[in-house]
């Protein structure tokens, strides 16, 4: 019988996690080697699957005795490529183990999940009881509470995030593993067994901001606590075709600047989408309205037809359209099975502009695309919009499907997209995740005083360097 | 060349999303693969995970060894993942990755390279030997009928018993053929039934399933319908068989198929109070398996006897937990296959059932098997049994 060689740190994680919930299988390594995405792969040495904050911290400090890296992982949902890590040695946290609702605090107006939680999970435990949480539009079922606040600036846009803006706001605090394994609870002021309220600074200034798109890289989350609320009752969505780009801007631009808008979600697509959808290939743009009453809402949207009615815009019954307005009602649909899961497997374009940049950003990418379909002879679907998220914060996405069986394609998808966030870096538009590349692409257009400042405050955490090293550039 | 390759266009349509890991919501499904639930839950323990494997061996990353044995046997070929994908053609919005026919071929080919693990090397070998999975010997096979009024001639309409009913199951057999004969329906059995060969695919072993599927076509020759009791065979009947180029000359159909329509035709009336609280535990492989899904025709058939109170579980029809014992797990991971159907018994408890109802031998063997091992309270039934209890046989 041939000897099994494991990780040097095989034994000491076993003790840790149980020898269950360690392998350094080099078929489990592989897949947790890869995301979502056409990004290459980083195949590390051993992977742990957590069962507690404790067992957490003791790997964290088994990491830095043995000054191995650590690379967290969630849901496995990521579009941007995997954490450098260090390939044949790293440990990889798995940590959907720590799935558990820890509270609800319905006097404070507040939950507290573990951060291997799922999105769709956590939501879906706290609607039971009446009550709902600002979680990402998508995607809601992969993601967990971890990933998506450690990878997505601001934790992610939240299905109403035309009014409410990002999720960070409604993050009251979180628990946290640091690199050298003592445990930081945020958003309590910094007060031993004070509970975390809505008033975080109250005591000492509040930390929780640092950790929120931080990408791994200052810590692993291991709880956070939720603002609560009680969703509206009445959920109305719709959309309207235009004949050209000026009316649909017109009618997008005049709803942004109202103030509070109108609809929760707003959404602009272009005439191509709309045909990938099956639907007309017009501009398009859809809505989600939410309200308390049925005054309210029929208010909003006699706002949302003014508007629709001066810009030119008609409201369509096209199935297609009705269907993908339908999908809008509750966001998980859209998100995961109804748009852009659909055709299969992508890259995505994804960065936040202004308003005023909207026009510029949909005329970015296709010219970049065309260059590489003639190149390449290849044809690429895409699907693309644009969302808003706040009064400034535009979200432009843009999928790009294409056949993973041709290396080819993939290595064209990966040229465009590398040309694409470097355009839109050097324009100001950031990528809206902070994954491995776009980590990388966004430390390239740093200050030197941002960087810096970076910098002294990773080695004061992580002084042997060992989460999730790599993730901001080489030298962090 | 590897069966896997045959999959390509399945495994790169995959976008790694997690969707057949965690879907969670209140009206449809509270997670998706009941392994990921009951094993150390690694990456390679789920669908996203297996498909990245088959991406691996196709990309020459991983190879066909032992070590890769563990991950490709546990799996019940349930479905449900593909039930959850969102990955769907976008005309028709039929599924485009058929996870459980990508876990098949790759076991395919764990079976051709010689690295098939022992349980399912007994497996085939009980099969070619006996004719049955159970090792049970064949002249036993009509042990149950002895007493009953069965006749082994051809007929127009057959029933196709199937190994489990005969050997493990033999009251479903039994109140079968009463339940045909009350009616008056004229049908044979077979002589030479053999095992119908779906185990054997399940578990990659394609050639002595053929073997299977071409004698029991042999011995149908004649039928106009043929009627199975388990979920396993009608699979086999219906998608396997015209899978490896046979022709079925009969209609295949589900017991519970045949006795709704009868009971929509006016031709079943059960008449016996049965005062009990059921739920009804859907077969993967007449549910999701079947494209559109035998799930009406069971119901029908449960709601047509008096007394019975249909009390659904979550999840349920084409969301369904799968009872565990599908996809060889019953041989290659026997405890765990018990464990994933305890959780069917806390979703009938939820319902408030006293009884769990379903209508496929097997299910029903591991649905009891985790009663057995708990020490639940819950009655376990076949849809056929308070039938033919109402039907008073």
């Amino acid at each position: 019988m041939t000897e099994v060689k494991h990780h040097v740190l095989y034994n000491e994680l076993a003790a840790i996690a149980g020898s269950k919930y360690v392998s350094d299988d080099d078929c489990v390594l592989f897949t947790y080697s890869r995301d979502s995405g056409p990004h290459p792969g980083k195949i590390q040495g051993i992977v742990a699957r957590p069962g507690s904050i404790e067992e957490v911290v003791e790997i964290v400090k088994l990491a830095n005795r043995a000054h191995t890296p650590v690379v967290p992982s969630g849901g496995r949902a990521g579009i941007y490529g995997v954490s450098p890590g260090s390939p044949g040695r790293g440990i990889v946290v798995d940590m959907t183990r720590l799935d558990k609702v820890i509270s609800i605090d319905e006097d404070n107006m507040c939950a507290t999940a573990q951060a291997g939680i799922r999105l769709a999970e956590f939501q879906t435990t706290l609607e039971k009881k009446g009550w709902s949480i600002h979680t990402a539009c998508a995607p809601w079922y992969s993601d967990t509470v971890g990933g998506q606040l450690s990878c997505v600036p601001g934790g992610g846009a939240a299905p109403s995030t035309a009014t409410v803006g990002w999720n960070r706001h409604f993050v009251n605090g979180m628990k946290v593993v640091l690199p050298t394994g003592s445990v930081l609870q945020t958003g309590t002021g910094g007060n031993v067994g004070k509970s975390v309220i809505w008033a975080p600074e109250f005591g000492g200034p509040d930390f929780t901001p640092m950790f929120i798109g931080d990408a791994g890289a200052f810590g692993i989350k291991v709880e956070a606590t939720y603002r609560m609320f009680r969703p509206p009752p009445i959920v109305r969505s719709g959309g309207a075709t235009f004949k050209s780009f000026e009316d649909i801007y017109r009618f997008y631009r005049s709803l942004c600047l109202i103030e509070p808008m109108p609809c929760a979600l707003l959404m602009l697509y272009t005439p191509f989408s709309m045909k990938l959808m099956g639907a007309p290939e017009e501009w398009s743009s859809m809505w989600r309205v939410t309200g308390n009453d049925e005054e309210e809402v029929e208010l909003k949207l006699k706002w949302i037809k003014e508007n629709l009615e001066k810009a030119g815009g008609k409201e369509s019954d096209h199935p297609a359209l009705k269907r993908f307005t339908g999908y809008l009602i509750d966001m998980r649909d859209a998100a995961e099975m109804g748009l852009w899961a659909t055709p299969g497997r992508y890259a995505l374009c994804e960065v936040v502009c202004s308003l005023g940049d909207v026009p510029k950003i949909l005329n970015t990418l296709p010219p970049l695309i065309a260059k590489r379909e003639k190149e390449r002879g290849m044809h690429i679907h895409r699907h693309e919009n644009t969302l808003v998220t706040g009064p400034n914060a535009h979200i432009y996405t843009s999928y790009l499907y294409y056949d993973d069986t041709d290396p080819k394609q993939r290595e064209g998808i990966l040229e465009i997209c590398k040309e694409f966030f470097d355009v839109a870096a050097s324009n100001g538009w950031m990528a809206d995740t902070n994954q491995a590349y776009t980590c990388r692409t966004a430390a390239k257009y740093w200050t030197p005083a941002f960087f810096n400042f970076m910098k002294t405050q990773k080695q004061a955490l992580d002084p042997n360097n060992i989460m999730n090293p790599g993730m901001w550039g080489d030298l962090l | 060349m590897l069966e896997l390759e045959k999959y390509k266009k399945d495994v790169y349509a995959c976008a790694r999303c997690g969707v057949c890991v965690y879907k969670y919501n209140a009206w449809s499904t509270h997670r998706v693969c009941p392994v990921q639930e009951h094993s150390a839950g690694l990456e390679p323990y789920n669908p996203r995970g297996r498909i990245a494997l088959a991406q691996g061996i196709l990309e020459g990353e991983i190879k066909y060894t032992e070590s890769l044995v563990k991950f490709l046997t546990a799996c019940t070929t349930c479905m449900n993942c593909v039930q959850q994908c969102g990955a769907r053609d976008m005309a028709t919005r039929g599924f485009k990755i058929k996870t459980p026919e990508i876990i098949e071929a790759m076991r395919a080919d764990l079976v051709n390279l010689g690295l098939a693990p022992p349980a399912y090397k007994a497996l085939s070998s009980r099969i070619e030997k006996n004719r049955n999975p159970y090792a049970e010997p064949k002249e036993d096979r009509w042990k149950w009928a002895d007493g009953l009024n069965v006749s082994f001639d051809k007929a127009k309409t057959m029933y196709y018993v199937g190994c489990t009913s005969c050997y493990r199951r033999k009251e479903i057999a039994t109140d079968t053929v009463n339940i045909l004969n009350k009616l008056g329906i004229s049908f044979g059995i077979l002589e030479d039934e053999w095992c119908c060969g779906s185990p054997l695919l399940r578990t990659g072993q394609k050639a002595l399933a053929e073997e299977m599927a071409r004698h029991n076509l042999e011995e149908l020759k004649g039928a106009e319908t043929v009627i199975t009791s388990c979920a396993g065979c009608i699979k086999a009947f219906r998608q396997d068989y015209p899978k490896m180029g046979l022709e079925i000359p009969f209609k295949a159909v589900h017991i519970t198929e045949f006795l709704s329509g009868l009971i929509d035709e006016g031709k079943l009336k059960p008449k016996e109070h049965i005062a009990k609280q059921v739920t009804y535990h859907d077969p993967c492989h007449i549910g999701r398996h079947m494209g559109k899904g035998i799930y009406d025709e069971p119901r029908n058939v449960l709601k047509a006897i008096p007394g019975i109170e249909l009390k659904e579980m979550f999840p349920t029809r084409e969301n369904a937990w799968c009872c565990g014992a599908g996809g060889g797990m019953k041989v290659s991971n026997p405890d765990m296959t018990v464990e994933i159907a305890t959780d069917r018994l806390a979703h009938a408890k939820e319902a408030g059932a006293e009884a769990i109802v379903s209508s496929c031998p097997f299910c029903k063997t591991n649905i009891a098997d985790a009663v057995k091992a708990t020490g639940s309270k819950l009655e376990v039934y076949d849809i056929t049994e308070l039938l033919a209890k109402s039907l008073g046989v």
